[in-house]
């Protein structure tokens, strides 16, 4: 039993280093063969876990090889136009200029009843009320709305506010974020007296502390109770 | 462009230990296949001393190999072979003849296949 913990323990490790290895995807976003790599390291570390009459070889080289497909599938498909859409393929139009293609529908067999769906499900409930509609190589639909059912947006009524600054946290969980401290150019002191507004004695007493993208500092106290 | 090289660099070092473990199974198998050999001699000319002497040096070359066999074959084939050796030389000191010609015959298949079934051939492939 003993030896099926590390074995366990030894495989999660793998799995998760070759995971932060394969990059910031989530799952809904992740091209065919990244989906595809994501489902066998999953099976391949499930084996050697479970049988320890399996060499943990067996299921660690397999994951590594894995990884590096996947890492330079990646690296060509970054490099060269024509090999990413040689693995990934391209998007679909599926509406175009407010009119649904049906050959392009017929050819990628997707359904009106597939198309109606995605669009109700990213609020658009009126099929005609859609100028383009694209299927990504990820499978996700990417939608343009007509112009008269666009949001309005803050040009159209001639706002033009500055630009949002990046948020940027200052305390978290009652440690300092020194780095960002430097960055905002905000000193420990001048910090205290910012957190006393909101009733925060010291730093270590503080949640969280931000600084918001108007540049307006919020804290907030631990639970003390 | 660093995660690519060294993604590089570890791809190469597995190529390369897994061309490395065919050969080590190969070589090492290739011994005790020798000694196997010598033992089966000395069981046909019923010199069951020397078949002993060559068993024991069976059994010191498995101790030798085991460890690097055991990291890349499944543990049921390790725990045949042990087995196998085990017998062999009770077989020998009870001078059982049927017997360990029997258990020769079945380690010497084994001694041969594994190797053969590590390689990279289109039989191992499909």
């Amino acid at each position: 039993m003993l030896i099926t913990i590390i074995r366990t323990i030894i495989l999660y490790i793998m799995v998760v280093f070759v995971m932060r290895l394969m990059g910031k995807r989530q799952i809904g976003e992740l091209q065919p063969f990244e989906f595809v790599v994501t489902l066998m390291i999953a099976d391949l570390a499930a084996v050697p876990m479970e049988d320890s009459g399996i060499p943990l070889l067996k299921g660690i080289i397999p994951i590594i090889i894995l990884l590096a497909a996947q890492i330079f599938i990646s690296y060509f498909s970054m490099r060269s136009q024509t090999f990413r859409q040689i693995v990934c393929g391209s998007p679909s139009i599926l509406i175009s200029k407010g009119k649904i293609m049906e050959n392009e529908l017929h050819e990628i067999r997707y359904s009106i009843n597939d198309l109606v769906e995605q669009l109700r499900l990213k609020g658009y409930p009126n099929i005609n009320e859609i100028e383009y509609a694209i299927l990504e190589t990820n499978g996700e639909l990417s939608v343009i709305p007509k112009a008269r059912v666009e949001e309005v947006k803050l040009k159209d009524i001639n706002i033009f506010p500055s630009e949002p600054r990046m948020p940027i946290t200052l305390i978290i969980d009652g440690k300092l974020q020194r780095d960002n401290l430097a960055k905002v150019n905000i000193t420990k002191e001048s910090l205290q007296q910012k957190l006393i507004k909101f009733n925060i004695k010291k730093p270590e007493e503080t949640l969280v502390a931000i600084l918001d993208t108007e540049g307006n500092f919020y804290a907030q106290p631990k639970n003390t109770a | 462009m660093r995660v690519v090289i060294v993604t590089l660099i570890t791809t190469i070092f597995v190529l390369v230990f897994s061309i490395f473990s065919v050969y080590i199974l190969d070589s090492t198998a290739t011994e005790m296949l020798n000694v196997l050999n010598e033992i089966d001699r000395a069981i046909n000319d019923r010199h069951w001393e020397s078949a002993l002497n060559q068993a024991n040096i069976l059994k010191e070359q498995w101790q030798k190999n085991h460890l690097i066999w055991t990291i890349l074959l499944d543990h049921s084939v390790i725990d045949n072979i042990q087995l196998s050796i085990a017998h062999i030389k009770a077989f020998i000191i009870s001078q059982d003849y049927a017997q360990v010609k029997a258990e020769i015959a079945g380690l010497y298949l084994f001694l041969k296949d594994i190797p053969e079934n590590e390689k990279l051939t289109i039989r191992n492939v499909f």
